[in-house]
């Protein structure tokens, strides 16, 4: 038999996480439907029209996705923090890399697309509905075609948002690993610390560097002088390395790292 | 006769509490192997490292053939822990089977359902029944996978008298030459004429490890009146009647282990046992 993976033991662990969880995942579907209903339904009595715009409905989208998500992620292996059950998770007779798989079937795959048809049960309720009282037009967004809209916070293509959102998922389902107690309070802060550093980052650049400015990406720098600006540009391929690395690798990096953590993991 | 589990120079630490120095151990198939020692000695500790849930920080263990930290498949199709606190969840018998059977591929419902009857389980959901109950389910289960190395750790914890003795028949019948128990626990009592090779821990090593067998047919266990013999004994204790001794075993017959005497006498005067059994 196969000592890394065989489609038997995955559809029987599939089986079995399903089995296990199921009821916990719809009560997580159901609480996800009920804070997005009062949190849409609380804008709706406000009485503010531009807050079921395009824009602010694909920031509600991501925003649910990353708090659900990430507490999603959290408790796919929270079997590992209490000792009888993750005797009972570790010594099932599947790899870790099929455990890692159903983690990120139902964590990703499954989860995101029962979250996104609830959000678009409520979302498109209460556009109708703010349509109906406010006599607005606004268009209840598409989202399977998020490469249409706007991300409102970084101004690129919305579907660009998904990325960083499974960079966030990654880094919790990795840190429900690495961390064995208040995992998701030690995980959340070391969000706030990378995204802290990444506030940062250019500042500390700035200690380094000549007076000037970036101009658009970190590879291209812009040193003011009396003399004339001079633009000081550092190779293509190391913007791309770094674009890819941050929007791509980060993902699949974050996973290897949750399967190794698994491996390796002992019961404490 | 190939050895299941080969432990060579083990040693295992809690942060800087050293459980382990340098143990090593031999385990054959078709035997029940007792694992006794104080509370805090490693019992559980041993165990977990056969499972691969911990792994020694030097030194070696190898099981059916396999590194346990790798927790490979088959390896893990191969073994069943019932650790002394376990997790069933609550959910039918029909369920167990459906869910959590097809696992093991050496599963047999037929067997499952039959420990169950021996354990007088009624055939409902896990929610409704005790620890005891569903400490038995798991036993039922465990026993029904037949794996090749069945660890047990506390298993009598949380069972009665009856249950107790029910375990001991379900051990029995589910015994054959290429299955190995291994049991720990702190009740002496529980293991009595179960098993077939006793280890003693103490003080992070093996201070005894030997089959029943060898000790009686090299040590003698009586209870006598007579002060002169029990001042030549390895091991007395005053008892009602005089003094339950260990003293060697110069008849051909072999004696009956007295396993709670011989576990006090390895804690009190390890190296006279040892003296005495290698002699």
């Amino acid at each position: 038999m196969n000592k890394y993976f065989s489609w038997r033991r995955q559809f029987l662990l599939i089986d079995r996480f399903w089995f296990e969880n199921r009821k916990q995942f719809l009560y997580m579907v159901a609480t996800t439907t009920g804070l997005l209903t009062v949190w849409l339904g609380f804008y709706l009595s406000i009485w503010s029209a531009n807050l079921f715009s395009p824009k602010f409905q694909i920031a509600y989208y991501f925003l649910g996705l990353a708090a659900s998500g990430a507490l999603t992620a959290n408790f796919l292996f929270s079997d590992l923090r209490d000792k009888p059950k993750a005797i009972s998770f570790l010594l099932m007779p599947s790899t870790a890399l099929e455990k890692v798989i159903v983690g990120f079937l139902f964590g990703v795959v499954v989860y995101g697309l029962v979250y996104s048809a609830a959000f678009y049960v409520v979302n498109a309720t209460m556009v109708s509905l703010a349509n109906h009282f406010f006599g607005t037009k606004w268009e209840i967004i598409n989202i399977f075609r998020l490469g249409n809209y706007i991300d409102p916070f970084f101004d690129e293509p919305a579907n660009q948002l998904f990325l960083k959102y499974l960079a966030l998922h990654a880094l919790f389902v990795s840190g429900g690993l690495y961390f064995s107690k208040y995992s998701f309070f030690k995980t959340s802060l070391v969000f706030l610390a990378l995204w802290i550093l990444r506030l940062l980052l250019p500042a500390v650049y700035h200690l380094f560097l000549p007076l000037g400015n970036f101009r658009g990406a970190l590879t291209s720098f812009e040193v003011f002088d009396l003399n004339g600006n001079k633009l000081l540009e550092m190779p293509g391929w190391f913007n791309s390395v770094f674009t890819v690395f941050f929007s791509f690798l980060i993902i699949p990096i974050l996973w290897v790292f949750s399967y190794f953590k698994l491996r390796e993991k002992q019961i404490v | 006769m190939k050895g299941m589990v080969f432990i060579k120079d083990m040693h295992f630490a809690y942060g800087s509490t050293s459980v382990f120095e340098g143990i090593d151990l031999t385990v054959m198939p078709g035997s029940v192997y007792g694992i006794l020692g104080r509370n805090g000695t490693g019992k559980s500790t041993l165990l977990y490292n056969i499972a691969g849930l911990l792994n020694p920080q030097f030194g070696s263990v190898e099981v059916l053939g396999f590194n346990p930290a790798d927790r490979n498949p088959d390896f893990l199709q191969r073994i069943f822990m019932i650790p002394e606190e376990f997790y069933l969840p609550d959910v039918s018998i029909n369920s167990l089977i459906r869910h959590y059977g097809r696992f093991y591929v050496q599963f047999n419902e037929e067997r499952f359902r039959h420990f169950l009857a021996l354990f007088e389980i009624p055939d409902h959901t896990l929610l409704k029944m005790s620890y005891g109950q569903k400490k038995k389910v798991l036993i039922s289960f465990a026993l029904a996978c037949q794996v090749s190395l069945l660890l047990m750790d506390e298993p009598t914890n949380g069972l009665d008298i009856i249950s107790k003795n029910q375990l001991r028949r379900a051990i029995v019948e589910s015994l054959d030459d290429n299955t190995t128990i291994m049991i720990s626990s702190h009740q002496v009592q529980d293991l009595s004429n179960l098993v077939d090779h006793i280890i003693i821990l103490d003080n992070t090593r093996i201070v005894l490890h030997r089959s029943i067998e060898e000790i009686g047919r090299k040590l003698a266990f009586k209870i006598s009146p007579d002060l002169e013999e029990a001042n030549a004994a390895f091991f007395k204790e005053p008892v009602i009647g005089g003094n339950i001794l260990i003293t060697v075993n110069d008849g051909e017959t072999e004696s009956n282990v007295d396993l709670e005497t011989l576990y006090k006498a390895t804690m009190t005067n390890p190296e006279a046992i040892q003296y005495a059994l290698n002699d």
